[in-house]
């Protein structure tokens, strides 16, 4: 960019890693955690809705919805719970392992919050499958005793929104963690610099928390 | 206001070329690759023109069609696809991003003192999303057109319709990512981006309505978001979300809808009435009088929006208990927007008074919102609406806030800025002729419709009773001179780009912090961060 | 925002989560009345919270942040709180008697005429139809969307003969307080139903134990304190008909007797 001295940002030391229009490393970091939240924000009026939508029509078929529920592995999704859990809590020890500079164990952390997050992804496409062996897939071939098949079928199309909508999330994780594995394996993070594994990891807890209430709302809602 | 401290690095005055932000890179990749915020703004200043031109011939287009009471230029389909390209055009494309992503883009840095917003590739990521939907919507609005009306009713948009809503839908979905990231933007840079010394009461009042705007597209878009994920879920997949034969609730999509956009009228008005709020101390030469209470209204009103959506609703089978409330919060929205007006007002008291152009825009701005404004205050009374609702009255009064506030503010903001954007000044004469134009001619177009609503014509017909001729003869006729207000504006600032005089840094001799930079700015803003030790405008 | 946190406060939330998760799981299959659903989400909320204020590290930001992260949850419920504020109320106005004191010993209602519409008594008439009720869960007959429900608080039949039978129900706690109901062949039954539960319930009577063929299904309405009265015929056949609530037709279901 050719610009002369006059336009010129005042540069202040850190060797360069901050951005043109930041003072400091420390204003940096803080504004790139208080974005994610901001975004965190918009993401809970998201599912907001969607949670709204379904209390609205669980007020209003509760018999319908509770048999619906009562076709939920619940087992998988407890192991799920845990699993995602356990990703998350590996998520955090990579942050840590970066602020202490802990090269291999950021590595490490990073590598297992990953595949944990593919394992949700693997169990829940096996429940989606066994949906599939039900017939329990919204649409023509829906099949659903009578007679509530039309009231457990608006449970299942907010069951599979809600559940497809997760994933989409957890597999876009999945993807910027894999970037922070990428530049964690070219030691690009360290004591002074990771603000990026940071805010990966509260948009991955924040993955976490939204599984956190579809559990109970979709599998254990069932009196 | 601010008080320039002495640089922190070394900048070198350089004798000959004046740089700014305009020279100092050439090209079209210099523009498109951009990730200056001031650059950003004139993408953005381009694509709402055109889509402003769009919605415009499409409103043209309905205004010839009503001329007569059988219809004679479009057919019943025809006038369908119409009122619901211009609605779905003029909100989301235009009014939604107008002012934010145009002024408060360029300015709310400029105003913090900092040298660009918080996420600059972002905000550029913004323009091409917005770009990109909106290419998407207005291809689906013209090859093949809808008709459900820009709300999308349900069962309207999801049994009956067989025209391209699920494309619309899609394109509104992808500019309202636009919206969130331009709103996230704002709020981030805000919070952490603020010059030395600026602490929240003492940030200009334009800074505190584009805040509160922010706050609100970033809590309702997404909620819209997923109304219209819903709809075309329940469309592609034909199964029953908001179907009742299928056991769904049509209602559910009004409350989500409308949890989006009534809000988004505030997202429409609040950063007109902050163009206003730094208008009129520029112009009086006194900072607004009551200046905490004009910047916590702004909040009140971001706040008190999110409540009152059920008023929309009142027709539609929602419980009468609920309207009730939604009914009394709806007037809570008039102690905030009087607030402004009245401490707008007080502000010309013992003010010296120059009255150009901007302020033009500003006076008839409280004169058009107090009219919108007044008969808002009727349309929430929960017997009149009974009675109002879907009439020609509806129109008029949002027309009144949209057109007579936001769309004059733009102009307004327009007018007052221009000289800092392009460094020339407009041609005042012609300026103030078109403010009187658009006034007039806006008036005539919409109090008739007041007349019409009152009297009982219903909105989105596209024939009616001949007693009603007249006055849609009288609205018809108020479109032209209005459509002639806005010709001339698009011709002689066009004009001035090469053959007005050359602005100074601060031609109003306005105390805003913006002013004290040259014109046009520098590429980051300022020579030195800016230290500031009192509030705006104060003398 | 920067310190390094212990390695235990981690691992300790960790195994909170995980156990509380297994207990709500558990709880699901255990029958705690209604506080099933209260338990289970203040399980979810805790953990949720765990996750926020300890692992994300909420409890270490500067005031305005916590305002920032807090901000989306309350939106969320001011949301959630006022489109309930029309869903929970949208029954009282048209079927609810809340208001209406009725003096002791003195006949409930008038009498509605044969062949009109009966919602009675109403206390007060919107001046528009709710469009939106809750669509009846397991409507009986027909395909769903052509819906063969006799229409809500009219007769099903042409005036009739014989004797009019009057019947006081009420719902409360999921169930009804009779499951035996006998009246007379061909007679007209009056029923007023009471609904003393927060949720909605309604009274419908069928041919069949299935509930497939309906003789009458009645408007749904939720209490507490709401009532209805229903008017219908009654079979000209005798038998054992059956009578349930169609929302909560295993709980709520009794013999309808016809002799």
């Amino acid at each position: 960019m050719p610009e002369d001295a006059l336009s010129t940002p005042i540069l202040r030391g850190e060797g360069g890693r901050v951005d043109e229009q930041f003072e400091t490393v420390e204003q940096q970091q803080t504004t790139a955690v208080t974005g994610l939240w901001v975004f965190l924000g918009t993401e809970v009026m998201f599912f907001g809705g969607l949670f709204l939508a379904f209390l609205v029509y669980r007020l209003v078929y509760p018999q319908a919805f509770i048999e619906g529920t009562e076709h939920q592995n619940v087992l998988i999704g407890t192991i799920n719970t845990i699993v995602i859990t356990t990703s998350s809590l590996a998520m955090r020890l990579a942050v840590r392992a970066a602020q202490l500079g802990q090269r291999w164990r950021l590595r490490g952390f990073l590598v297992i919050a990953i595949n944990l997050g593919v394992l949700f992804l693997v169990l829940k496409g096996v429940e989606y499958y066994q949906h599939y062996e039900e017939s329990l897939i919204p649409g023509h071939a829906f099949k659903f005793p009578e007679p509530f098949a039309a009231q457990a079928q608006m449970y299942w199309i907010l069951y599979f929104v809600a559940t497809g909508l997760h994933g989409l999330h957890l597999l876009v994780g999945i993807g910027v963690l894999s970037v922070m594995f990428f530049f964690a394996m070219l030691d690009k993070f360290g004591p002074e610099y990771y603000t990026p594994v940071e805010v990966s990891a509260n948009y991955w807890h924040f993955v976490d928390i939204v599984w956190t209430f579809l559990f109970p709302v979709l599998y254990l809602l069932r009196w | 206001m601010a008080t320039i401290a002495q640089p922190v690095g070394q900048p070198i005055e350089q004798p000959g070329r004046f740089t700014h932000y305009l020279n100092s890179e050439y090209g079209i990749r210099s523009w498109l690759f951009t990730t200056d915020h001031k650059r950003i703004a004139w993408l953005y200043v381009i694509t709402l023109t055109l889509a402003f031109g769009l919605g415009a011939i499409a409103a043209g287009l309905i205004r010839l069609a009503l001329f007569t009471p059988q219809g004679d230029v479009v057919t019943a389909q025809g006038y369908d696809e119409l009122f619901t390209m211009h609605g779905v055009i003029m909100v989301w494309l235009f009014l939604i991003p107008s002012i934010p992503a145009t002024f408060g883009n360029f300015f709310l840095p400029i105003m913090l003192g900092a040298r660009d917003l918080a996420f600059p590739r972002l905000n550029l990521l913004s323009w091409y999303i917005y770009v990109f939907g909106g290419a998407w919507v207005v291809a689906a609005l013209v090859y093949g057109g809808v008709d459900t009306g820009w709300t999308f009713y349900t069962p309207y948009s999801t049994e009956y319709s067989h025209t391209n809503v699920v494309p619309t839908e899609m394109g509104i979905f992808i500019v309202g990512f636009s919206t969130i990231l331009t709103a996230l933007n704002f709020i981030v840079t805000t919070h952490r981006m603020r010059a030395p010394g600026l602490t929240w009461f003492r940030l200009p009042l334009f800074v505190w309505t584009i805040y509160a705007t922010s706050l609100i597209m970033l809590l309702a878009t997404p909620v819209l978001a997923i109304a219209l994920l819903l709809l075309v879920i329940q469309r592609v997949w034909t199964v029953g979300i908001f179907d009742p034969s299928l056991g769904g609730d049509p209602l559910l999509f009004q409350h989500l809808f409308w949890f989006y956009s009534h809000p988004a009228v505030y997202i429409m008005i609040l950063p007109a009435m902050g163009v206003v709020s730094e208008i009129i101390p520029s112009f009086t030469r006194r900072p607004v009088f009551g200046y905490k209470a004009v910047a916590i209204s702004s909040f009140g009103l971001a706040i008190v929006g999110f409540l009152v959506w059920g008023h929309h609703m009142f027709t539609s089978g929602q419980s009468i208990y609920a309207s009730m409330i939604f009914s009394v919060m709806s007037f809570l929205v008039a102690i905030f927007s009087a607030i402004k007006v009245f401490n707008w007002t007080f502000t010309f008291f013992r003010g010296s008074v120059w009255l150009q152009t901007p302020l033009l825009y500003a006076l008839s701005f409280i004169g058009l919102f107090v009219m919108g404004g007044l008969t808002g205050l009727y349309l929430a009374t929960l017997p009149l609406d009974v009675h109002l609702t879907d009439t020609y009255f509806v129109i008029a009064h949002f027309h009144y806030i949209m057109v007579g506030g936001t769309l004059s503010m733009y102009l307004g903001a327009m007018h007052y800025w221009w000289p800092k954007m392009t460094g020339r000044m407009y041609p005042e004469l012609p300026a103030k002729l078109a403010a009187l134009l658009l006034f007039a001619g806006f008036n005539l177009t919409f109090f008739p419709q007041y007349v019409l609503g009152a009297l009982g014509m219903p909105r989105r017909y596209w024939s009616y009773d001949p007693v009603y001729q007249v006055w849609n003869v009288l609205s018809s006729a108020g479109a032209t001179v209005l459509a002639l207000g806005y010709i001339l504006p698009f011709v002689y600032l066009l004009w001035s780009l090469k053959y007005g005089e050359k602005a100074g840094p601060n031609p109003w001799g306005s105390k805003g912090l913006e002013w004290q930079t040259s014109s046009p700015p520098p590429r980051f803003n300022f020579r030195a961060t800016p230290v500031i030790t009192q509030r705006p405008h104060t003398q | 925002m920067n310190e390094v946190v212990p390695k235990r406060v981690y691992f300790t939330v960790w195994i909170v989560i995980v156990v509380l998760s297994v207990v709500n799981a558990a709880l699901a299959f255990v029958r705690l009345g209604p506080f099933n659903s209260a338990v289970t989400m203040l399980i979810a909320v805790f953990n949720a919270f765990l996750i926020v204020w300890y692992v994300i590290g909420v409890r270490r930001y500067p005031p305005l942040m916590k305002v920032i992260v807090a901000i989306g949850f309350v939106w969320m419920g001011l949301m959630i709180h006022l489109t309930m504020a029309d869903y929970l109320t949208r029954a009282w106005s048209t079927t609810t008697t809340r208001s209406v004191t009725i003096p002791a010993g003195k006949a409930p209602f008038e009498e509605p005429a044969l062949g009109s519409a009966t919602r009675v008594p109403t206390a007060a008439v919107p001046p528009y139809e709710p469009t939106a009720l809750p669509q009846l869960p397991g409507m009986p007959g027909g395909q769903i969307g052509v819906p063969t429900i006799v229409p809500t608080g009219q007769i099903a039949a042409p005036p009739a003969r014989g004797r009019t039978v009057r019947i006081e129900l009420s719902a409360s706690n999921a169930s009804f307080d009779k499951d035996r109901i006998v009246v007379p062949t061909g007679s007209t039954v009056i029923v007023r139903f009471t609904n003393d539960d927060p949720v909605f319930h309604n009274f419908s009577v069928y041919r069949d134990a299935a509930g497939q063929r309906a003789i009458f299904v009645g408007q749904a309405i939720r209490g507490p304190g709401a009532m209805i009265v229903y008017r219908f015929r009654a079979p000209s056949k005798p038998g054992v008909y059956l009578f349930r609530c169609d929302i909560h037709p295993v709980a709520m279901r009794g013999s309808f007797v016809v002799k």
